[in-house]
């Protein structure tokens, strides 16, 4: 089994280019998510962000879960849209934090948490003062691309242990998943595609190289995101 | 035969590069199925060149079937022309420089007049980007224009169209010179694969023969090109790269 656990939502080109390499790659499952980069500019984006998310994951229920998106500086929409998504089958919350109060973010947080989501985020430093505040939320770092997170915050993010980390935020840096597993340990890493799936599939080969055992792998490449999002469906 | 034209030897100021020694990559390429990596020494964009090119061509020497030493030439330096000739003459395979207008155009005529090819990096990776001067599309026009068989490190699709696009209006504007374009060449370690399909769309666009295998090690994952290779659409499955050893003997 292999479990794409943040998969960026593709549509029409791209969505034929990330089925293509899905298969060739071997993907079981997909998680369509996504916190970094700007928020979608109105309620009205962020909700039709969560609608197209949700039509792809019905259209192939089996194969494809969806993650909510919430907009931390609309808090009452945000609220509004975890709880619709809640009952609608998403499996978490992405949070888009930029320019949102602190007051706010919590509020995002607890709703998702009381609700059982894990929150996505794309701010490492935030994620690892949310999980400290919220300690009985969970939470997964993803920022997908080249420039890393700073060694304070992925330090931070590592001491909390309701964090998990999105590989995809190691991107194609060479030494940076070795980091990761030293920091997060194999049972705190979660294996996502974003946008870059030839990237991920590198990924995958270079922890063939870099961790220890078979088991160890299986967790990163879907044990762990089966035991942090409960709602992801059965076997792929 | 693939050759790796995008490889480094030694570290950067402002993070730990894990084992970057010639023995280490020597024992990558093999575990990777490449035959052979055009190797400069990464410091050297950071600091004095010349005084490092003698070291890498020693510390490559044990491993000279494999790995081939491209030197740093910097035109700012009074001596640019000796460290350039001594690269030379002790078999540097091609030359890099971090340099840009008519420096550029100076090292890049000398390269032509060598028979040497020039390397320029479009980009090292984020952080390095405000210590390295690094090449853009006008810089690489230049230097073909110059004359000199160029092969451009670590563009994006956004640079190497930006690149084809100043080649296409040098072509038309000295008529003289439409042979520029096929002196350029791109390795493809940071463009991307799917879902955005960079790497398929630019193979259409210019044909395999304009781009060339390359990872960036050891600052990125010497997995990733391997990897973009095999994603490509049905199509261009098995699409034909340039190799650089073919632009050496050209």
């Amino acid at each position: 089994m292999l479990i794409d656990a943040g998969a960026a939502l593709a549509e029409g080109a791209a969505a034929a280019a990330r089925a293509r390499a899905a298969a060739a790659i071997g993907i079981t499952r997909q998680l369509i998510a996504g916190c970094d980069g700007p928020a979608p500019d109105s309620d009205f984006g962020i909700t039709s962000l969560n609608r197209r998310r949700r039509v792809l994951a019905r259209g192939r229920a089996g194969e494809v879960d969806w993650c909510a998106a919430a907009d931390a500086r609309r808090p009452d929409h945000a609220r509004d849209q975890i709880a619709r998504a809640s009952q609608r089958g998403a499996v978490a919350v992405d949070l888009f934090t930029a320019g949102a109060d602190e007051l706010a973010q919590d509020m995002a947080v607890v709703e998702a948490s009381r609700r059982g989501l894990p929150i996505r985020l794309a701010d490492a430093a935030l994620a690892a003062e949310l999980a400290r505040a919220h300690p009985r939320a969970a939470f997964v770092c993803s920022a997908p691309g080249d420039a890393l997170p700073a060694d304070a915050a992925m330090d931070a993010l590592a001491a909390r242990p309701n964090v998990h980390l999105d590989l995809a935020t190691c991107g194609a840096v060479r030494g940076a998943i070795d980091a990761a597993l030293q920091r997060f340990g194999p049972d705190r890493l979660l294996w996502g595609t974003a946008a870059r799936l030839d990237v991920a599939l590198a990924q995958l080969r270079a922890l063939d190289v870099i961790a220890p055992g078979e088991g160890v792998l299986d967790n990163i490449r879907w044990r762990n995101a089966l035991r942090l999002y409960k709602r992801l469906g059965g076997e792929g | 035969m693939r050759t790796d034209a995008h490889a480094f030897i030694g570290g950067v100021p402002y993070r730990d590069v894990p084992h970057p020694e010639p023995q280490i990559l020597a024992r990558v390429l093999a575990r990777e199925g490449v035959d052979a990596a055009w190797v400069a020494d990464l410091p050297s964009a950071f600091g004095d060149a010349h005084a490092r090119n003698d070291a890498l061509l020693d510390g490559l020497a044990p491993h000279a079937a494999v790995l081939r030493a491209v030197i740093t030439v910097d035109p700012a330096r009074e001596d640019w022309e000796e460290a350039l000739a001594r690269g030379a003459g002790r078999g540097a395979v091609a030359v890099r420089t971090y340099a840009g207008s008519a420096a550029l155009e100076a090292v890049a005529a000398r390269c032509a007049a060598r028979g040497l090819p020039l390397v320029l990096a479009a980009h090292l990776e984020p952080a390095a980007a405000a210590l390295v001067r690094s090449a853009d599309a006008a810089d690489v026009a230049a230097a073909a224009r110059a004359g000199a068989r160029v092969v451009v490190t670590g563009g994006d699709r956004a640079f190497v169209e930006r690149a084809l696009a100043a080649l296409d209006a040098l072509a038309v504007r000295e008529a003289r010179d439409g042979a520029a374009r096929e002196r350029v060449w791109f390795d493809i370690a940071r463009i991307a694969g799917p879902s955005a399909d960079d790497l398929a769309a630019l193979l259409r666009a210019a044909g395999p023969a304009r781009f060339v295998y390359g990872s960036g090690w050891p600052l990125r994952l010497t997995q990733v090109p391997k990897a973009n290779l095999e994603l490509l659409p049905a199509e261009l499955a098995g699409a034909r790269l340039a190799d650089v050893s073919e632009i050496v003997a050209r």
